[in-house]
């Protein structure tokens, strides 16, 4: 129940209707700390930050029969970064799914194939691009307490440099744990494979990892080059959403991510060419 | 209806969903910063190229450079090690001793900021027997771009990347494979294999021939081979100055480690402090390397024999010496030395210090023999006289300074505008019409020197013309009273003048790139019937009669003269096989006198200057006067060997 997860909320379709416009819309305001913007290896190439974002969906429901349905969402999210502005951006996209349910029994699996794209617009215009990402999906509920979805994914992102040209799968495990009136416990865990960015010194292990190379333009003054390589990524959240009433929520959450490289330079280096971020955020998320 | 609404709202929420997809999918192309580790530098269209490749390459009839082919490395390694002794890095220390106990072996490690821009790891030993060997592991990052220094480079060169070795380098100071005195030899081998290579990509702007790419810094010479004999191979070149009497001796050097231009790592066991001693002691080595031209009491000359008249006289000595402290090698550190005092007393001390030290010296240095040694460029009064060629090369050609690295960094220093400074004073337009000091790559005429020629059709010659590729001569002038010149081809680098009538003719030739056009340089032609012999009639007999008239070549051009020059002019034994005169012996005299002319820039043949006493011990020659006209008697032999070498000089 992260910021800008699906709501769990869903109107129905009007009756003798197959469709609904804005059947839902969903606006997250939050405050984050990120203790790696950079994602640096190196002490001296980690840079910390904090950020405004405000994230938006809305959507629009096609039914097709009773089993199956077509989500449109259309997400529009801004983050403001307070240090190192290059980061800030504004993005919008549209996510169209198709989603199937054998039946209405309570712990039937509905499964999702879906489509989402969007374009970014950063203040660093290197990563000024676009996102588009295929995937499968399933959820289902356990219990009435526990919910678990999970998500494969395959990603592609194209940006004025090559260094943001990225392209890597990713498979995600959602595990929500209700608490009833007091909130909904959430643990997230993502592996993703492909290719990662991080920003660094112009160093000899950093250039040897490298696929390609920038000098950020999110950080003047630092001489930081942000590079791309291959990675295995692990990402993990933690997180309690605590309801207010029932269109608002509060959530915390704590998400821990690191990377490593697949490949290492043919020299001794000393130290780990991993990276940990970590994100601390408070949102508010309303449903309408 | 509503349905129909519906369905049309959800086609509508589709198509822009669908289009935002598609946009999200476009790719952005790359940013002009994006850089790929591992590409090479990028070559810019226009600009000069001919970096590590001697200003006379060697060109032979059918247009190849000589000293940039395998042939000519292949013979090179074939005089030094010709029973390929040393033809594999392993084989080739274990030829020098290296990692064996005896003797003395140092290791330093220092980024080479202003001559190839590697991180290098030099290892140098020094043998009991006095013997001398030093590699170097060179190591590039590739990060495409300009070509230049990178601290990276330094950090692979400490961690001894793989990946970034890219140049693997040996020198050995010993005797040829005969024995006698030592001298340097220069080997490149694979960075993978091991097998020694003939060719070398320095600097990322493609393969070139050793020993060559070495000696254009190391004060060498690359001659011409000598034509094949019975083994059918053409042979390396024989110095005739060379105290060694050995083919491949080409009096290359072993430059000094000029510590103060290096860069150092903070790394532990890789800083400046730590690397000092091992840097002293290789240039103790190098020291032992050079010639004595005077006996020293100093223990660090104890280990240099006397040097020869005729050969290069350990100028570099005095540097290394002078950055130590002095005789003695007192002072632990090297620290550059001042200003030499002909350079301060000449008023040209900025000149030194933002030029002549950091761009043309370290390979100066090493150059000039004891018979004529002005082209170290020791003192101003030794540079002055070279304007002309410092000209031609650093402000026209672009092939000085010779390094890529150098070239830019000097560009990009104050040495620009001191040397501009300089060559205006000598009389150069060294200056654009806005005042900037000119630069290599803007087109330059070349219609050849002015001549002396028969009547009727002689091919011209423009193609010495610089970064052109667009040609317009024209008839300036004509005898008052002649029949009109033709001149067909005229828009070509190669048109065909054609005059029925004596007298002087002036043309003028204008060239041109895709951006600019050259100002028009003038050529004048001295059209004389009863010219004897005939321009395209001349042949090496006359050239060498000319050399051999009594003894005013061959006084000193001569193996048996007190006052040795680099090249003989006397009827020699020169195949060795006992007889001197010989139809070999000819046929290699005259590779060698052909090998003194630049057909790369006829004016600046040997063959040319030196009669006419630029640089030359001897003075002018008679019949060598360039003041005189053409065709004037005061320098017939000059018209005469110019005639020849713009024919091609024909055997």
């Amino acid at each position: 129940m992260a910021p800008g997860a699906d709501a769990a909320v869903r109107p129905a379709a009007s009756p003798g209707s197959p469709w609904s416009l804005l059947d839902r819309v969903q606006i997250d305001l939050g405050y984050m700390y990120d203790d790696n913007v950079t994602r640096g290896r190196a002490a001296d190439e980690i840079l910390a930050d904090q950020l405004l974002a405000l994230n938006v969906s809305a959507g629009a429901t096609l039914r097709i029969n009773d089993n199956a349905r077509v989500v449109v969402t259309g997400m529009f999210t801004g983050e403001k970064f307070h240090a190192y502005n290059g980061l800030s951006n504004l993005s919008g996209g549209l996510q169209a799914e198709l989603q199937y349910r054998q039946s209405a029994a309570f712990d039937a699996v509905t499964f999702g194939a879906f489509a989402r794209g969007w374009l970014d617009n950063y203040v660093s215009h290197l990563r000024d691009g676009g996102h588009f990402a295929l995937g499968v999906n399933a959820q289902s509920a356990v219990s009435d307490r526990i919910a678990v979805s999970g998500e494969f994914a395959w990603n592609r992102r194209s940006a004025q440099s090559e260094v943001w040209d990225l392209d890597y799968y990713s498979a995600r495990l959602n595990l929500d744990y209700s608490l009833g009136r007091s909130g909904t416990f959430y643990l997230n865990g993502e592996y993703r494979r492909g290719d990662s960015v991080s920003d660094g010194r112009p160093s000899l292990v950093n250039v040897s990892l490298a696929q390609v190379f920038v000098l950020d333009d999110a950080f003047p003054g630092k001489q930081l080059y942000a590079y791309r390589y291959d990675a295995r990524t692990w990402v993990a959240t933690i997180g309690y959403n605590v309801p207010l009433n029932s269109q608002a929520s509060i959530d915390v959450s704590w998400r821990r991510a690191q990377a490593t490289p697949t490949s290492r330079p043919d020299f001794d280096v000393q130290g780990s060419l991993r990276y940990v971020d970590n994100q601390y955020s408070l949102f508010l998320l309303m449903v309408f | 209806m509503t349905q129909t609404i519906a369905f049309t709202r959800i086609r509508a929420w589709l198509a822009v969903a669908i289009a935002a997809l598609l946009l999200a999918a476009c790719g952005g192309g790359g940013s002009p910063g994006d850089v790929h580790p591992g590409t090479d530098p990028v070559l810019v269209a226009g600009e000069p190229n001919a970096f590590l490749l001697f200003p006379n390459p060697q060109v032979q009839p059918d247009g190849s450079l000589q000293t940039n082919t395998a042939a000519y490395a292949e013979a090179y390694y074939a005089a030094i090690d010709p029973n390929n002794t040393k033809d594999t890095f392993a084989k080739w220390k274990t030829a020098n001793g290296f990692d064996t106990a005896n003797g003395t072996q140092v290791t330093a490690v220092f980024g080479d900021t202003r001559d190839l821009g590697f991180g290098r790891r030099v290892t140098g030993r020094q043998n009991p027997d006095g013997t001398l060997a030093f590699f170097v592991e060179n190591y590039l990052v590739k990060t495409g771009g300009s070509y230049a220094f990178s601290p990276i480079n330094l950090e692979a060169a400490i961690v001894r990347d793989p990946k970034s070795l890219v140049y693997l380098a040996a020198i050995e100071f010993s005797p040829g494979p005969a024995g006698g005195v030592s001298f340097a030899k220069f080997f490149n081998f694979n960075v993978v294999t091991g097998v020694r290579e003939p060719m070398v990509d320095i600097d990322g702007r493609g393969d070139k021939a050793m020993p060559g790419t070495c000696l254009t810094c190391h004060g060498g010479r690359a001659d011409a081979l000598t034509p094949p004999d019975v083994s059918g191979k053409p042979r390396f070149s024989l110095l005739h100055n060379v105290v060694s009497r050995t083919r491949g001796d080409t009096q290359g050097q072993l430059p000094p480690f000029e510590v103060d231009g290096f860069q150092f790592s903070t790394t532990p066991g890789y800083t400046r402090a730590e690397q000092e001693a091992f840097l002293k002691t290789m240039n103790r080595m190098i020291l032992c390397s050079y010639p004595l031209p005077a006996p020293s009491a100093f223990p660090e000359d104890a280990c240099r024999r006397p040097a020869s008249a005729g050969e290069w006289q350990g100028t570099a000595s005095a540097l290394v010496k002078a950055s130590y402290g002095g005789d003695g090698l007192p002072n632990p550190v090297y620290a550059d030395v001042t200003v030499p005092a002909s350079w301060t007393a000449a008023g040209q001390t900025s000149l030194y210090t933002t030029a002549i030290g950091p761009a043309c010296r370290m390979c100066h240095i090493l150059r000039g023999t004891g018979m004529q040694s002005d082209i170290d460029f020791t003192t101003y009064e030794k540079f002055q006289p070279y304007a002309d060629r410092t000209y031609a090369t650093v402000v026209n050609r672009g092939n000085m300074p010779l390094a890529k690295l150098v070239y830019d960094l000097f560009h990009a220093s104050p040495g620009e505008e001191t040397l501009a400074n300089f060559l205006a004073g000598q009389g150069f337009a060294a200056r654009d019409a806005s005042g900037k000091p000119l630069r290599p790559g803007r087109p330059i005429a070349d219609p050849g020197p002015d001549r002396v020629l028969r009547q009727g059709a002689t091919r011209l010659s423009g193609t010495d013309s610089l970064y052109a590729n667009t040609y317009a001569w024209t008839i300036v002038s004509a005898p008052t009273g002649a029949p009109a010149p033709t001149l067909t081809d005229a828009n070509t680098a190669q048109p065909t003048f054609n005059a029925a009538s004596d007298g002087t003719y002036v043309l003028s030739l204008v060239v041109g790139n895709d951006s600019a056009q050259s100002a028009p340089k003038l050529l004048t032609l001295v059209v004389n019937n009863a010219l004897t012999p005939a321009p395209n009639a001349i042949r090496f007999s006359n050239i060498k009669a000319v050399l051999q008239d009594g003894q005013k070549c061959q006084g000193c051009h001569s193996p048996t003269s007190p006052l040795p020059a680099p090249i003989t002019f006397t009827n020699d034994d020169r195949d060795g096989d006992g007889v001197a005169g010989t139809a070999t012996d000819d046929a290699w005299y005259y590779a060698e006198v052909r090998s003194r002319i630049n057909f790369a820039e006829i004016a600046a043949s040997e063959l040319l200057r030196k009669p006419a006493g630029l640089h030359h011990r001897g003075g002018r020659g008679e019949g060598f006067d360039t003041s005189a006209a053409p065709g004037q008697p005061a320098r017939a032999k000059y018209d005469l060997f110019l005639n020849w070498a713009l024919n091609g000089a024909p055997q």
